[in-house]
């Protein structure tokens, strides 16, 4: 780590105190937190030395990686980038083969216990074989670095909870960082892939404060996971009010209703996707007109089709009902028919009793 | 446009929003203090902002700050309510806000830079003697 | 521990498939093994139409039988009423449910506004509430009440309350809430063919029966 704080570096580029500041509201916007928190934000950037990061990927796509480098530069996110010393990234790096492997261990062994390690993509458990890096199977390399970094961030749906590599029936035993780092702080930042300014903002939530922001119950930053797709979703209203799509060319669709009978899992999904949208700013999934998919929960694979309603059953029920309805009308017609037979013995076996059978008692 | 018609047609929390400005001018009328309200957190569409912006109007004062991209200031209608729009360099809007207070606090002089320009000055009058 | 994905996974899917089995089956053998009983041949010469004597009483029974009764039971009667239409319009006419008949049945029909359904769901839940201090409070009634009586009124009372916490967000996650109303649901599709839950559709036949009988004597019923 370099002594340079943000503050300084900032102050090099010729940028002035109101810029300095501009800057500072827009990472509180940035990380949800009440404008009263500008000036902690302010003095913490002002004296923070930068903060030494460890990039590791998995079985992953590289979608997270393209997510974060295609966010508009020279944004806010951009900004923060130029101000952490990103050590190794074997993607984004110029260095290759073992001078790539060198920095990573030159940065681990210089920044011990204080380096932040990012991680995406998940980890085969089967065969090791499934995916390596420089002959150093997924697993042990994430143990190695693991256990020198500060705090972790999971990148992805794959690192936080498993994702397509981890759907059914997982053919390389994925895992998720959290299945198998359980003495770090951990922090998931899902998303397929995350929303560009999440991953920044949790960078710069950890660089300001030093330590991991809010977490829901899945590990995810509150600021960004806090509130679901659907409350906040500018297409709500037309939930209430009963107003759906039924196809994706119908008049409710030109219309801009909601798309929850089109199988929008906006009301299971936590992400900032309607707040903060994609593209800088340009929209997101339903305001393009396609429900969401859930990408940022466990499971989102698995959970049942994309384009059927959230209420509806995950299985295919008409032939369980079918065959259902059949046995019951075998067993119900069986028992009916015993009941008559028992009736009809009864009938069978009934002796008319006379005055003189009665008397005789 | 009456606000009538902009609260009937728009599904964005506009009348909260109004009444959290009111509040704010309030509070800003007995304590002084500022509000900053962060417009990105809210949902509202673009289409309800431009109605947001149309029904607020725009008042006697405009301002422009070139730091880190440019930025617009302007009071509306409503004195004391300022919209303020940040852009980064590259002219893309990277956050919008309102704020009530007298004067927007990022366009008051900061002290630090007051400070070295003052300094300056006094070296630049030193140079001349 | 299972984990609130996990848990809606598994209420969505497989629990919901052994309620469905129970459910379908118990009621099917349950009205079959009734209706096969059937009843004895009437020898009598029949002095009015015992069809239309059925259908006018199944029909007639929906109102108070006389102002005597409605006096006497008018909380029964009144909350009864609120009850069962609130549950219904919640059934049947909030739009998920819908979506979730037209993938099991295929049909399908219009869906009300939510805040119509929010104030359905309050009024249900008011009125389930009433019914339950009613029956704890009248002596009669509390006497008269089982251990079924007091369980019936949970299932139902807790599907309608999960729905309203779920479209309040009074649990986080979200998941873990839908899951518990799904479930709760679940747990009342598979006690209802084995409780009194199938006066749902026996009492149809009772009043047919009734009306039925009433009617081939002359007697309106």
């Amino acid at each position: 780590m370099s002594d340079k704080t943000i503050g300084d570096s900032l102050r090099e580029q010729g940028i002035s105190r109101r810029g300095f500041l501009k800057f500072c509201a827009t990472t509180a916007s940035l990380l949800a937190l009440p404008p009263a928190m500008i000036p902690q934000i302010a003095y913490a950037l002002e004296n923070t030395p930068r903060q030494s990061v460890i990039w590791l990927s998995f079985q992953e796509c590289t979608g997270c990686t393209e997510s974060l480098t295609r966010s508009h530069a020279p944004t806010i996110e951009g900004l923060i980038f130029d101000h952490i010393s990103l050590d190794y990234h074997h993607t984004l790096q110029a260095a290759a083969g073992s001078a790539a492997e060198r920095a990573r261990e030159e940065a681990m062994k210089k920044n011990h216990g204080k380096y932040l390690l990012i991680v995406d993509g998940s980890i085969p458990t089967g065969n090791p074989g499934y995916s390596t890096i420089a002959g150093i199977s997924n697993l042990d390399m994430l143990k190695e670095v693991a256990a020198g970094a500060a705090a972790i961030v999971a990148i992805g749906t794959c690192a936080a909870f498993g994702g397509l590599p981890k759907a059914a029936p997982n053919p390389t035993g994925a895992m998720s960082v959290s299945d198998l780092i359980t003495d770090k702080p951990i922090i998931n930042v899902p998303g397929c892939p995350p929303i560009p300014i999440v991953m920044t903002a949790v960078i710069a939530h950890f660089i300001t404060f030093g330590k991991l922001p809010q977490l829901d119950n899945l590990n995810r930053p509150m600021a960004f996971y806090g509130q679901n797709i659907h409350d906040r979703c500018y297409r709500r209203p037309f939930y209430e009010k009963g107003l759906f799509a039924n196809t994706f060319d119908d008049e409710g669709a030109k219309k801009g209703w909601c798309l929850y009978k089109l199988g929008c899992k906006g009301p299971t999904t936590y992400n900032a996707c309607a707040t903060t949208k994609w593209n800088d700013g340009v929209s997101f999934p339903i305001e393009s007109g396609h429900g969401c998919l859930g990408c940022s929960e466990p499971q989102f694979w698995d959970g049942g089709s994309f384009y059927k309603p959230l209420s509806v059953p995950t299985i295919k029920v008409h032939d369980v009902m079918a065959y259902t309805a059949i046995a019951g009308a075998a067993v119900g017609l069986t028992v009916g028919g015993l009941n008559a037979m028992k009736k009809t013995n009864a009938v069978k076996q009934h002796e008319t009793v006379t005055i003189d059978d009665l008397e005789r008692k | 446009m009456h606000i009538n018609q902009i609260l009937n047609h728009s599904n964005a929390p506009i009348a909260p929003l109004l009444n959290e400005i009111c509040h704010a001018l309030e509070k800003l009328l007995l304590y002084h203090e500022n509000t900053l309200i962060d417009l990105h957190s809210l949902p509202f569409s673009p289409h309800d902002i431009t109605q947001l912006v149309e029904f607020l109007g725009k008042g006697e004062v405009e301002a422009y700050l070139y730091a880190l991209g440019k930025s617009i200031f302007w009071e509306t209608n409503f004195a004391g309510v300022w919209w303020i729009e940040h852009y980064n360099s590259e002219e893309s809007l990277i956050n919008r806000t309102i704020e009530i207070a007298y004067c927007p606090s990022i366009l008051q002089a900061q002290t630090e830079d007051i400070q070295l320009g003052k300094q300056q000055l006094q070296q630049l009058i030193k140079s001349f003697q | 521990m299972m984990s609130a994905v996990d848990f809606l996974a598994w209420v969505r899917g497989p629990m919901f498939n052994i309620a469905l089995i129970i459910f379908i089956f118990g009621v099917i053998v349950r009205l079959l093994e009734m209706l096969l009983i059937g009843r004895k041949p009437d020898y009598s010469e029949a002095r009015e139409s015992a069809f239309a004597g059925g259908v006018r009483t199944i029909f007639r029974r929906f109102m108070p039988a006389d102002t005597g009764t409605l006096q006497r039971s008018t909380t029964v009667i009144f909350a009864g009423y609120v009850f069962h239409i609130g549950f219904f319009i919640v059934l049947l006419l909030f739009v998920p449910h819908i979506l979730l008949i037209k993938d099991t049945l295929g049909i399908q029909w219009a869906g009300l506004p939510t805040p119509i359904i929010d104030a359905a769901t309050v009024m249900t839940l008011l009125a389930l509430l009433v019914l339950l201090i009613n029956r704890l409070v009248n002596p009669i009634l509390r006497f008269l009440s089982t251990f079924q009586d007091y369980l019936i009124w949970l299932l139902v009372f807790l599907p309608v309350l999960t729905g309203y916490m779920a479209f309040h967000h009074f649990i986080q996650p979200y998941q873990l809430v839908l899951a518990l109303h799904i479930l709760s649901v679940e747990l009342l599709m598979i006690v209802f063919p084995f409780t009194k839950l199938m006066h749902t559709f026996t009492l149809f036949f009772a009043r047919w029966y009734n009306g039925a009988i009433a009617g081939r004597k002359g007697v309106k019923a």
